[in-house]
């Protein structure tokens, strides 16, 4: 029988998945400046900039401004230890990084703190092009900001995902066999046969079809993982993920 | 020029980001806990209802997208033709009264009759086992009320409320020329497709004007209260039933909280400027 809820939970919280998540240590650090915090939050902060980039673009801001503002943004948010905003009771790291960005574009804080950055701050690594080609590429005209910038959450988190498992069989020497099986993923059969790959690689079917199950369950504990990295609770893992994909097939 | 093809599996629009053959939508959907009760799918598919099966007739039924008083309607795919479409049920399925059936079978034929790109189009209508059912366009999209709550009261949101309007009452005003008046006209049943296009559905409540010139004199004209033109609100005579749903025509746009929804102005622009539409 598959696991409740409650036991799943508890099982995630047992491997310790949950304890070290990024958006857990930020909010367990309270108004507090610990070093882990700062580090957790840089961290989410690298991974999801992109999302923060197409909103901006999308509220009709210019490439070299949205990326001006994005990157005075996270020198800003950074800076000022933006953590110690942060409780349990604003939600999810989503929200609450989309709050933060709103309320950096009013008027008043531009003109305040645009032309404040520099200077022994941590800077962003872009790759602007593949930011914009994200923003030309993935949006509807009419789409609103807040909706771009949640179907790009929605994939930096898979890229974020597919990043991840790409390097763990790298790191096992097993790239060939990721790169033949990633087509796997999402359950259906690909456009080769798992006969015609395990021909391919030497491998007999048997072991193809193993290769394919453990696949799909790291890949699983991986995207589990990095969702719980963005909420405050594990409960609200499932949560997330279901809104997400209401997200991404226009539901919302 | 973005990739539009569907996943095979859920019919999630694939677009230019989708790596490979990978669907996002599947992908995420491979991160739940898996339903306690041991079903391959999860809490928002076909299977959590009682009363149809994970396949129906020839469709494949991927997710429920919407319930009502007295329908359901999946997100499905039509195995023979290898699309996607909205498949509309009876909720009580082979427990429906002859009523029941009665008004749904008036529903699919009144929308049948219907040919309008801002009217969400019936393809097939059918019974299998005693579950009398019809398909329709899938709209990849949001329905008014979450469109509006997304609205900022910019000028470019007038414009596009505008737009809505001017859509809108080109439908409604074309349903009436066939004789077909939809009764429960509100944000929930506007959907807003890919391309901004508002889209009237769930003719539920529809008559044709023949007959409710013969019986709306007793008849209660359909609807929630809070959605009626003031026409509505009063027991009019039979012949002026038809005007109702027009002189409501902003009416949908009316119920966001906020200021008006279009400052008198900018919808006299957008109208003569071709409304956005």
């Amino acid at each position: 029988m598959a696991p409740s809820g409650k036991e799943s939970e508890n099982s995630e919280t047992q491997r310790g998945v949950f304890a070290t998540t990024h958006w857990s240590v930020v909010l367990a650090a309270g108004d507090s400046v610990s070093p882990p915090a700062a580090e957790a939050l840089e961290n989410l902060c690298r991974t999801y900039w992109q999302p923060l980039y197409v909103y901006v673009r999308r509220r009709g801001y210019g490439l070299e401004e949205a990326q001006d503002l994005t990157q005075s943004f996270f020198a800003l948010f950074l800076q000022k230890k933006s953590f110690s905003l942060a409780n349990p009771a604003r939600g999810r790291f989503r929200t609450f990084l989309l709050k933060s960005l709103q309320h950096f574009l009013t008027d008043d804080w531009k003109r305040d703190h645009r032309l404040k950055r520099g200077g022994g701050q941590v800077e962003i690594p872009w790759d602007i092009h593949t930011a914009d080609d994200h923003y030309a590429s993935e949006l509807a005209e009419t789409m609103t900001p807040e909706r771009a910038y949640e179907e790009r959450w929605a994939m930096t988190l898979l890229e974020q995902v597919l990043c991840l498992l790409r390097a763990d069989y790298a790191k096992a020497g097993k790239t060939q066999l990721f790169e033949a099986l990633q087509d796997f993923l999402w359950g259906t059969d690909g456009p080769a046969s798992y006969a015609q790959i395990a021909d391919g690689l030497g491998m007999t079917e048997g072991a193809i079809r193993v290769a394919v199950h453990r696949l799909r369950e790291h890949y699983r504990e991986r995207l589990r993982a990095e969702v719980a990295h963005t909420v405050s609770n594990p409960n609200e893992v499932d949560d997330e993920l279901r809104y997400l994909i209401q997200v991404i097939s226009g539901a919302r | 020029m973005p990739d539009r093809r569907a996943c095979e599996r859920c019919g999630t629009v694939l677009k230019g980001y989708a790596a490979g053959r990978l669907c996002p939508t599947c992908l995420l959907r491979e991160g739940l806990t898996p339903d306690p009760r041991g079903d391959e799918t999860d809490a928002m598919s076909a299977g959590s209802s009682p009363h149809v099966k994970a396949s129906f007739a020839d469709y494949e039924l991927l997710e429920e997208i919407a319930r009502g008083g007295m329908g359901v309607v999946y997100k499905a795919r039509q195995k023979s033709l290898n699309r996607i479409v909205a498949l509309k049920m009876i909720l009580a399925g082979q427990l429906a009264t002859k009523t029941q059936v009665e008004r749904f079978r008036v529903e699919a034929e009144a929308v049948a009759n219907l040919q309008h790109p801002n009217i969400v189009a019936i393809h097939d209508i059918g019974e299998t086992d005693g579950q009398h059912y019809f398909s329709m366009d899938y709209v990849e999209g949001r329905n008014l009320t979450k469109v509006i709550s997304d609205f900022r009261f910019q000028i470019s949101d007038f414009r596009r409320a505008a737009g809505y309007v001017k859509g809108i009452a080109e439908a409604i005003h074309y349903a009436h020329q066939q004789g077909i008046i939809h009764r429960d006209l509100k944000p929930s049943n506007i959907l807003i497709d890919a391309n901004d296009r508002p889209r009237i559905t769930d003719f539920g409540l529809a008559k044709r004007l023949e007959n409710a010139e013969r019986r709306t004199d007793r008849d209660w004209p359909g609807g929630g209260l809070a959605e009626l033109p003031p026409a509505g609100t009063s027991r009019r005579p039979a012949g002026r039933s038809a005007k109702r749903p027009l002189l409501a025509r902003g009416h949908p746009l009316s119920s966001a909280d906020g200021p008006p929804p279009i400052p008198v102005g900018i919808a006299d622009d957008a109208f003569e400027a071709g409304g956005g539409s």
